[in-house]
């Protein structure tokens, strides 16, 4: 591919210095199912794109506030087309907005005011009304009415700085979550009110980024990305329990695998796992190396993504993960490029 | 009270008396016993006192617990060997007794016609204890694990049969787990309630409730306080004033102190405003005594990171864990630190310790392995209680009923149950309905056809007998035909069962009836072991009826 094609396809759509000049990372993206709304937390602030993450505008500028106000982690409702709900953690509280990211209200916690990292909806939201909230310091909050009350529900949880999560496909009925804390792997099988730990085989090391993939049938694959021995993943090695909690549960370590271990050196930033075809993997590395790989994680190809081995902190497919589709990739200097197609910075 | 040594008139029973008085009273118990056995029991009614409402009992292990032992009744011996062994049963798994009884007593029926027939009963006893490794290997073959609210609930309700009971217990053991602690309380209503309590929490409160700091009520809460420990009776307020200035200088704004005790001039010294406007003091004492409160200042110690102050006497027995011997010697390092702490009046609890979490996880693995080593049940309460407040946190259910006595017995069964679950989350669970029973049959008839002499092929014939029986006696309890069932269960082949709800013959497992695994272990253990003990036994000396009464 030419230089010339690929500046065609490759849009920095923010540069990454605040109104003072310094840097402004970019800490998590969320995007409205089947709509061009696309949001960036930052440092600061949080952002609003409305045409597939090509331009970006501040939200919290026009509530008002004026001092920088971080958003570690923002999240969109997946059923966005009917309660436009989005949710963007800020420090100490979490912002609702239930009208696609224009009104917002600040919601209630329980003290001590906790420092929201990651938020996640139930794939059946618009039913069950669950959202889970991870924190700095006090584990997992729950709210089960979509954000009006929240409790925390730690029983079983030995780490309470929860660094990543990741919401089974098939919630609806399975209830189960995976929690990655500084020092391992929690998994719950209620929904987010009581964990468990899994047993990775490097020990209790930092699980920095999540990913679940295809289910097939009652089962899923998940990829649990870590701070210092690449990435793992975890399957049902038998299918004769159904469900991949028994088999790692009672046999920890067993089920997992390292997988590119040759090639994903260093810490393992974010994740994304197609939802269509299982095959496909994408990790971003510590050191700015963007790596996809089209066969499950065996064998990995790196990105020729515009970027100078800049950090990257978060990727996020838009509308869905593929290499025909676009991808946005943020980076800790605070730039955001977009990549209209995948396969294009690819080696043939 | 008379020291004097008893001695006198003895009476001797020999065989075959020997036989027809244990199998008297093992008959008498286990009749008792049978009817309870299902998913459809029926109550035996227990009269306590004269002129007071008799209580209706569906446990084989209350009935056992319950039933006067009368020396002098006719079979009291056989009563007594049924009754210790369904008791000691109970006590370790919680249910799984009237399982027990009718395999005791079908074995001992069997056993004894066996050896009235020239059997060797000491052969017998050990072709038997032979076979029983066969089931239980069988058994473990069946085994799964329990999770998950509605499975949990599914297997509540197969122990207690109260569906809105065992749906609140399946959610509370799903969020608690095995090692959480359950307190059930009498409820003044006729519903159920609970509330769970997220971290380490115990009962003892603040030592004055001047300490509260919420407006709204008496409870004090602190964010991100240190945390000191330490086994002295603070007597003197002096030494104190130095740990103080330490904390404050080490930017913390609130203490949480526990120690043994606290003279009324140290509460006031934490009391003073000025000091409370410095830092806020919250004084606690442990909950235990003797060495459990050492394992509490450890547990203490090692969820928030601080470094206990001991008496030089219990740092020299007790170096499981660093500690100081004198307050004057606290310097910030030796401060843990918390997220959150709360104190009422009546207990404080502790959420976010600051430690190391992976030293906290070694630390509950070591928990976890003497837990599984120990055998003494008290101990193993003591450590599943303590591994609770760092797994599994807590849960409170109010137990309601239509009146006092309804919901004294609801909460014991409540009780039951609980002890039931912990099991079952523990050794998992097996096709219920005597299912996993009948699935060991084939192997052990194939086995008697094997069999060389008479007495290994009667331990075959009285092993194949025993586990059919507690699917028998479900099916004639619940007003049906055994023999035909039992057949058609068979030919469906190992894991199914009767669901006496359907009316259908289905996979037990799908069909969430299970039965705990160690209970059915245990069920068969208890059989097997009480029947080769009760045929081994020739001779019953006791005492004469009129030297027994003087």
């Amino acid at each position: 591919m030419s230089s010339e094609d690929e500046s065609m396809n490759t849009e920095q759509a923010f540069d990454g210095m605040d109104r003072q000049g310094r840097s402004d990372p970019v800490y998590g993206f969320a995007a409205a199912p089947g709509s061009p709304i696309v949001f960036a937390g930052r440092a600061s602030g949080l952002y609003r794109s409305t045409d597939g993450g090509a331009t970006w505008r501040p939200v919290l500028e026009e509530l008002g506030i004026i001092e920088p106000t971080p958003v570690v982690s923002v999240a969109v409702s997946p059923s966005f087309q009917q309660d436009r709900t989005v949710l963007a953690g800020v420090p100490g509280a979490a912002l609702r907005s239930t009208d696609g990211g224009v009104a917002w209200q600040i919601l209630p916690f329980p003290p001590p005011a906790p420092y929201l990292t990651v938020l996640a909806f139930s794939p059946n939201h618009l039913n069950d009304g669950v959202i889970l909230a991870g924190t700095a310091e006090d584990g997992i909050l729950r709210s089960s009415n979509g954000g009006d009350s929240w409790t925390y529900w730690n029983f079983g949880l030995l780490d309470l700085e929860i660094l990543c999560l990741a919401v089974s496909p098939n919630f609806e009925w399975d209830e189960t979550v995976y929690a990655g804390t500084s020092s391992g792997l929690f998994r719950s099988t209620n929904g987010g009110r009581a964990w468990k730990e899994l047993h990775l085989p490097c020990g209790h090391v930092p699980v920095l980024s999540l990913a679940a993939g295809n289910p097939a049938g009652s089962t899923f694959p998940l990829f649990a990305g870590t701070e210092e021995h690449g990435l793992f993943f975890l399957e049902d090695d038998d299918g004769r329990t159904g469900f991949i909690r028994e088999s790692a549960a009672l046999q920890p370590g067993k089920t997992w695998s390292s997988i590119g271990s040759d090639q994903l050196k260093g810490a393992m930033n974010a994740l994304l796992v197609s939802a269509g075809e299982e095959s496909l993997c994408l990790g971003a590395l510590e050191d700015g190396e963007l790596l996809v790989s089209t066969d499950r994680g065996s064998n990995w190809q790196p990105v020729r993504a515009p970027g100078g081995g800049q950090e990257i902190s978060a990727v996020f497919a838009p509308s869905q993960f593929g290499l025909e589709l676009p991808l946005l990739v943020g980076f800790e200097s605070g730039e955001i490029i977009r990549l209209e197609r995948l396969q294009s910075y690819l080696d043939s | 009270m008379d020291s004097k040594p008893r001695s006198g008139p003895r009476q001797v029973t020999f065989q075959p008396q020997t036989y027809e008085e244990i199998l008297d009273g093992v008959d008498r118990l286990a009749n008792l016993i049978r009817p309870t056995l299902g998913p459809l029991p029926r109550h035996v009614f227990f009269s306590r006192e004269r002129d007071a409402l008799p209580d209706p009992l569906d446990s084989g292990g209350q009935i056992a617990r319950r039933i006067p032992f009368d020396e002098d009744a006719p079979g009291s011996l056989g009563t007594v060997l049924l009754k210790s062994a369904l008791v000691r049963m109970q006590e370790a798994v919680g249910d799984g007794t009237a399982a027990a009884a009718v395999m005791f007593q079908v074995a001992f029926h069997e056993g004894v016609k066996l050896v009235s027939a020239g059997a060797n009963p000491m052969l017998l006893r050990r072709f038997l204890e032979e076979g029983l490794q066969i089931v239980l290997h069988r058994l473990e073959r069946q085994r799964v694990q329990v999770e998950g609210k509605q499975r949990l609930a599914r297997f509540a309700e197969s122990i207690c049969h109260d569906p809105s009971l065992a749906q609140y217990l399946g959610e509370i053991f799903d969020v608690i787990g095995e090692f959480g602690r359950l307190e059930v309380i009498p409820g003044k209503s006729k519903e159920l309630e609970r509330e769970y309590v997220d971290g380490f929490y115990w009962e003892k409160g603040m030592v004055s409730t001047y300490m509260a700091n919420q407006s709204y009520r008496p409870e004090a809460f602190l964010e991100n306080p240190a945390v000191l420990i330490t086994n002295y009776y603070l007597h003197d307020p002096k030494p104190l004033v130095p740990v103080l200035d330490t904390a404050i200088a080490a930017g913390y704004k609130s203490l949480l102190l526990v120690a043994l005790g606290f003279s009324e001039k140290v509460i006031g010294l934490f009391l003073t405003k000025s000091n409370q406007e410095k830092i806020w003091v919250v004084a606690v004492e442990p909950p235990a005594i003797g060495d459990d409160r050492l394992d509490f200042i450890q547990d203490i110690a090692v969820l928030t990171g601080a470094t206990p102050i001991l008496r030089a006497s219990e740092i020299e027995t007790e170096l499981v864990f660093s500690s100081v011997k004198n307050l004057k010697f606290v310097h910030p390092e030796h401060f843990g630190r918390a997220r959150r702490v709360w104190a009422t009046k009546e207990a404080t609890g502790i959420s976010g310790g600051k430690a190391d979490s992976r030293y906290l996880r070694q630390y509950i693995q070591d928990l976890q392995r003497r837990y599984e080593r120990e055998v003494d049940e008290m101990a193993r309460r003591k450590l599943r209680m303590r591994l609770g407040k760092f797994l599994g946190g807590s849960a409170t259910l109010w137990v309601g009923g239509s009146s006092p006595i309804a919901i004294q017995q609801r909460k014991e069964l409540a009780e039951t149950t609980s002890q039931a679950l912990r099991v079952a989350i523990h050794s998992g669970v097996l096709p219920g309905g005597g299912a996993a029973l009948l699935g060991a049959l084939d192997e052990i008839e194939g086995r008697r056809k094997l069999a060389r002499g008479l007495e290994e092929r009667a331990a075959f014939m009285i092993l194949a007998r025993m586990v059919q029986e507690p699917a028998r006696t479900l099916l004639d309890n619940a007003g049906l035909a055994p023999a035909p069932l039992l057949d058609a269960i068979r030919r469906e082949g190992s894991g199914y069962g009767y669901d006496l709800h359907s009316s259908r013959i289905v996979p037990m497992l799908e069909a969430g009836i299970y039965d705990g695994a160690a209970v059915v272990e245990a069920a068969v253990r208890t059989a097997v072991s009480a029947a080769a003990q009760a045929l081994s036994t020739d001779v019953i000396l006791k005492k004469k009826k009129s030297q027994a009464k003087s």
